[in-house]
């Protein structure tokens, strides 16, 4: 699928919910989308658009919001589509039901950024330690690690 | 008979590395798998956000010891793209090269892993015997067996001269010459199929549905490698390739289809050796990098592995995000796991080849006018690195 067929689907079907469509680089898209309208972004990429894969996902502090990346993929393109989320009550819809394997993704956006999955299954950490504190998220960009001083200096 | 937990890890559960598993048996069948990971979290992608570019080029190339050039080529590529450059192409098939080369020790490893997870430690020798010659070959070009240290910002750092493409070619032959017969061994040596043949059962769709990577996915008969799909470093455009897959979907298909891939790639190395185009291996990069973001993807040898970085006009990065393959396979593994004998828990698992490290080493010095022999661990190899010198008048 080219470029513009993809395009053009997306439009069709998301419309006015697409906040904003770039394609900075070759086989390379990125979708802007409100949090209620990520589950049905990611559907229609995949059932319409061919989106098959999930490659990853990307929490990211932007300093007044929290914004997740969810990086998409089929042979010639990689859709990123971009939803944000308050910084108070960061909270995101699971994608588990369109793409199964964003489990472990999603477990890892809510250790490190501490966004919340709404319809997770299972939200143990995943790659934080269980004696971690509270509310402590290491990847935002107000958590700075003070490194303890040695017996030996 | 009821069902009991059986901890697993996260200490040595098959692997040299810690995950920690717990397995519900009801007698020898898994009816359920949970996995718990992080006993190797280290922060890289936080701590890349305090360093520069080119500091966070070698940090990345040490989030895994197989995988570091894939990682480094992955990150390279896409700050490459945020600052606009365009390497040379003679830069470009070094750095395939680099990551062939790389394809061929990792499977090659994984293939003696596979042996000796089965009982068939007589494999392990074979291929890891056939190891050292490739290991030789990548530390000739780079001065190291891991972590080569090869790729930059614009191209590659070491240039290959005549001498050295005569040697690679050598040892790619010899390579080629003993390859075939590992792949007979592990497609038609009956104990060994009897062995592996229908275990870690991994159909099609689940395949796809979970998102498997990598000759994983491609041993379900999903034809996916970032190589095609998303051509980088010159492939496709310049190297021609061939994609190996196989229906089989069990272990023994992932050992086929990973046996296969090593031919093509002996291909790949060739190619890129004879047609070496002449020139410049780098193009010199800026400090700063303009702000931007980026998504690159790198076929490393166990799947996709995913980098994204977004700049801020700064020369360190707002945001780094690595996933290596292995994370995607996880949940593929769970599947594959559930239903299966608590005795096929090892090859199952290391049938997706999660990452293990090679750094240990010792070197035999050889005294050419008395053909005498002797071990040097590194402590003594130090001693007389400093004494060496210090005979020649070099103060240390």
């Amino acid at each position: 699928m080219t470029a513009e067929e993809i395009k053009k689907i997306l439009e069709d079907s998301l419309g006015s919910k697409i906040k904003e469509l770039t394609t900075p680089a070759p086989r390379r898209m990125f979708i802007w989308v409100d949090k209620e309208n990520l589950v049905e972004a990611c559907r229609v990429a995949k059932e319409k658009a061919g989106f098959y894969h999930i490659s990853t996902i990307t929490p990211r502090d932007t300093g007044d919001k929290l914004e997740a990346l969810y990086h998409l993929a089929q042979a010639g393109m990689v859709l990123t589509i971009r939803a944000q989320t308050d910084r108070n009550h960061p909270m995101l819809p699971t994608v588990i039901p369109v793409y199964g394997g964003a489990v472990f993704y999603e477990r890892e956006v809510h250790d490190l950024l501490g966004i919340g999955i709404e319809g997770h299954p299972d939200l143990r950490p995943l790659v934080l330690p269980e004696d971690w504190p509270a509310n402590v998220f290491p990847l935002r960009k107000d958590w700075q690690y003070n490194r303890e001083k040695g017996v030996i200096e | 008979m009821g069902t009991f937990i059986l901890p697993v890890g996260p200490q040595h559960p098959a692997l040299k590395e810690p995950t920690s598993f717990r397995f519900l048996v009801d007698g020898e069948t898994v009816v359920d798998a949970d996995l718990r990971l992080g006993y190797n979290h280290r922060g890289i992608e936080k701590g890349a956000e305090s360093r520069t570019y080119v500091q966070n080029l070698y940090l990345l190339e040490r989030v895994c010891g197989i995988c570091s050039n894939a990682h480094m080529t992955c990150f390279a590529q896409g700050v490459e793209k945020l600052m606009g450059l365009e390497p040379p192409k003679r830069g470009l098939f070094i750095r395939c090269l680099m990551g062939e080369l790389e394809r061929v020790h990792s499977h090659l490893l994984w293939l003696g892993v596979a042996g000796h997870e089965v009982g068939f430690d007589t494999f392990f020798m074979y291929t890891w015997r056939d190891r050292e010659i490739v290991q030789d070959m990548l530390e000739m070009i780079s001065g190291n067996r891991v972590n080569y240290g090869m790729q930059t910002f614009g191209g590659v750092r070491r240039d290959l001269d005549e001498m050295q493409i005569k040697k690679l070619l050598e040892g790619i032959a010899a390579l080629k010459a003993r390859t075939p017969y590992y792949l007979n061994l592990g497609a038609s040596e009956p104990t060994l199929v009897a062995r592996i043949a229908g275990v870690g059962k991994l159909p099609l769709e689940k395949a796809v549905e979970l998102n498997a990577v990598g000759p994983t996915a491609r041993a379900s008969g999903w034809k996916s490698d970032v190589r095609q799909d998303d051509p980088y470093a010159g492939f496709g455009e310049f190297i021609p390739f061939n994609i190996v897959t196989d229906q089989g979907g069990d272990v023994l298909a992932r050992v086929v289809v990973r046996a296969k891939e090593l031919m093509e790639t002996y291909n790949i190395c060739e190619y890129i050796l004879k047609n070496l185009p002449a020139g410049e291996v780098r193009v010199k990069a800026p400090r700063k990098v303009p702000e931007g973001e980026v998504v690159s993807r790198v076929e490393a040898q166990r799947g996709e592995d995913v980098h994204y970085v977004r700049s801020n006009g700064t020369d360190k990065p707002d945001r780094v995000k690595v996933r290596a393959p292995t994370l995607a396979n996880w949940p593929s593994t769970l599947y594959m796991l559930r239903g299966g004998y608590v005795a096929d828990i090892p090859i199952v698992m290391a049938a997706i080849d999660p990452c293990l490290s090679c750094t240990d080493r010792m070197a035999i010095i050889t005294d050419v006018k008395r053909g005498s022999e002797q071990v040097m661990d590194w402590e003594t190899l130090r001693k007389h690195g400093i004494e060496f010198y210090r005979k020649r008048g070099i103060k240390l």
